[in-house]
């Protein structure tokens, strides 16, 4: 028994450090703008859900995208327009990842 | 105590006060490692001119050994197990069959919505903020602007309000990696079953209720506080909403297929239908089977798991560990003790105090100050300062244990709370008053009672184990009622006086919290010590302290931040 503990246990942290990983490193760089479904608050973004500019890729005009910010409270605080985030893209759409990199003067 | 001791106590402190105030705006997880860091370095100059290198050498053993790897693994497995149902379309089958319970005659629209609002504890899963994110959508969908138009506004805030509260202090009674098991881990010291859930009953119990005071108090003081602060529009007439269709939430096969897994392992996991195999490979074994049957890739998995909880929670312990090497625990049980000592507290006033520190010192994610502070708890009880029995340690530990759980709701640093905010078109802080005011008056000390007349006898070792007797039950019934009376009484008259002016419910506003307070505190203490008139009247004052302290942070105003940053 104790060997299925210790195999979930290394198991679930390998799988949290992966994510981790993945979300500091993957995906695209993108502006915040405002909250799905608000008015453009100048005030911090405390829905669930944010509409962002992405980034242009070579020769690519800016996209402008909904995401999921399930994690956008790790900003200690929450997202505001024009912070920049890490974005990433599953087959259920958009995500913010975990961190802002860059936020905007308070 | 050590000099090293205080000025580490007084750092960590500090730097979370700082970092509440906003002074400091960097991640609480981050700001946490850097202090532990800090400390350690302190520490290791310390034992370096005083103890020699091999007491340098032993000092990360000694921070790393508080690190408690079970709710880690537990957390972990829960979160990878919601962020398989999000992927698999679990919850948008939940949503399906919450639709149709309305169709059911005998429940009924107002029987769904009070079920909705007590889904998040029902499910109990690791984090608040995974059932929030996928129903908090349903919810307003009910008001005029999600298309339903069948709620008006004061409806709306009642309905997304409680259903957060519920939501942000559900991860405390969840089996599968909750808050509650750090505790429970610290009373398997002396209670041999504690682990199977000895703090999940009166979490339960408390959050059920203070979820029902919650609704009362924003419909009756929070929307006459603050009248103009939910952008949210109230329902309009039927001719208005001709021509616009609401799409109802769609599921798939496999989306019922994920959820009866799920439910299947959730209860596999809490009656222990495989034996004693561990919980976390019960939720990662189905986790694994749900995401093979949805087809996921790889990378629709990354981006499903909540990552903050795990991450707040690690730092919390490692804070704490680097405090315990340093001497910053015994500093604080030197100060709590001197507390203690003080006449109009004593132990008593010390610990009515203590259940309330989280509401003070509300985080992103209540983990974080709890695996650094039930340890301090811990210390209380014979295994340290001996303050007070197992059983006094129990109920105690049931008080502190959801207070501290449900404090994420209302804290500034991106609190779950914010959610239902957004989600309510609500200024920042429109919540805050309703969910301190019903953990520190309602949720502490009814777990506090539940644990002592239904719960203490329950966990003990086979030779020692009793059931509640039918007069303890009738106590618990009776002394929780008288919780809950009160409350409602004290919030149905600071809604009257909020109803004449603002500035006349703010001011009986906090007179109220001063007055329920101190019966919290009263109740605690009469749980701790049963009938004993001394130390009510020293609970009764510690509540009225940590009362004061929790009103003063209940904004006045809820004054948006300028329109124009500053650059």
């Amino acid at each position: 028994m104790q060997t299925v503990v210790w195999i979930t246990s290394v198991a679930l942290l390998a799988l949290w450090l992966a994510a981790e990983l993945y979300r500091m490193r993957a995906g695209s760089e993108a502006t915040v703008l405002g909250a799905v479904n608000g008015d453009d608050p100048a005030y911090a973004i405390i829905g669930c859900r944010v509409r962002l500019r992405l980034d242009a890729e070579a020769g690519e005009q800016p996209q402008e995208i909904e995401a999921d910010a399930l994690d956008c409270e790790t900003c200690a605080g929450c997202l505001m327009p024009g912070d920049r985030v890490r974005v990433i893209r599953s087959s259920r759409g958009w995500h913010v990842s975990a961190r802002a990199t860059q936020r905007k003067q308070r | 105590m050590t000099w090293l001791g205080a000025l580490t106590l007084l750092l960590f402190v500090g730097v979370m006060v700082l970092t509440l105030l906003r002074k400091i705006n960097m991640p609480v997880q981050t700001v946490l490692v850097i202090t532990t860091l800090v400390i350690l370095a302190l520490g290791a100059a310390h034992r370096a001119v005083f103890d020699g290198l091999p007491a340098v050498l032993a000092m990360p053993n000694e921070a790393m050994g508080w690190i408690i790897l079970h709710p880690i693994t537990a957390l972990l497995a829960g979160l990878f197990m919601a962020g398989a149902l999000q992927i698999s379309g679990g919850f948008e089958a939940f949503k399906v069959l919450i639709m149709a319970l309305q169709r059911v005659p005998i429940i009924g629209l107002a029987g769904t919505l009070v079920i909705l609002i007590q889904v998040p504890m029902i499910a109990s899963l690791p984090c608040g903020r995974i059932i929030a994110a996928a129903l908090l959508p349903l919810l307003f969908a009910f008001s005029a602007e999600g298309g339903m138009n069948v709620l008006t506004r004061t409806q709306m805030i009642v309905l997304i309000g409680a259903f957060s509260r519920n939501a942000f202090g559900s991860c405390g009674p969840s089996p599968i990696g909750g808050v509650g098991q750090i505790g429970e881990g610290f009373l398997g010291a002396h209670f041999d079953a504690a682990a199977a859930g000895m703090l999940r009953a009166p979490q339960a119990f408390a959050l059920m209720l203070g979820t029902a005071v919650t609704a009362l108090f924003l419909k009756f003081i929070t929307q006459r506080l603050y009248p103009d602060d939910v952008t949210l529009r109230d329902r309009i007439a039927d001719t208005e909403m001709a021509g616009r269709k609401v799409e109802p939430p769609k599921a798939t096969l496999v989306g019922y297929a994920s959820l009866v897994i799920f439910v299947f392992a959730l209860l596999a996991s809490v009656f222990e239908l495989f034996g004693k195999l561990p919980v976390q490979t019960v939720l990662a074994g189905a986790a694994v089977l749900i995401v093979i049957i949805s087809r996921a890739g790889i990378r629709d998995l990354m981006a499903g798991i909540i990552l903050l909880p795990v991450a707040a929670m690690i730092a919390g312990f490692l804070a704490a560990g680097a405090l315990a090497a340093t001497g910053g625990f015994d500093a604080l049980g030197v100060v709590l003790s001197a507390l203690s000592k003080f006449p109009l507290l004593g132990v008593a006033g010390m610990l009515a105090i203590f259940v309330q520190i989280q509401t003070i010192l509300p985080l992103s994610c209540s983990r974080i100050l709890t695996a650094a502070l039930v340890p301090v708890l811990y210390q209380f009880g014979p295994a340290g300062f001996n303050f007070i029995t197992w059983d006094q340690l129990a109920i105690a530990m049931a008080a502190y244990i959801i207070n501290a759980t449900t404090s994420c709701g209302p804290s500034p640093l991106g609190g779950g709370g914010m959610m239902g905010e957004g989600q309510m078109r609500a200024e920042s802080g429109y919540i805050k008053g309703a969910y301190v005011f019903t953990s520190m008056a309602v949720m502490a000390p009814l777990a506090a009672l539940y644990m002592r007349f239904a719960n203490l006898g329950l966990f003990r070792s086979q030779s020692e184990m009793f059931y509640p007797s039918a007069s303890d039950m009738l106590q618990l019934a009776l002394y929780a009622a008288v919780v809950v009376v009160a409350t409602i009484v004290g919030t149905l008259f600071i809604g009257r006086k909020a109803s004449i002016s603002i500035a006349s419910g703010q001011r009986w506003q906090r007179v109220g919290f001063l007055a329920l307070g101190a019966f919290a505190g009263a109740v605690l203490s009469f749980s701790l010590y049963g009938l004993a008139g001394l130390e009510i009247m020293q609970g009764a004052v510690g509540g009225a302290l940590a009362a004061l302290v929790i009103s003063l942070m209940v904004p006045s105003r809820l004054t948006p931040a300028p329109r124009e940053a500053k650059s």
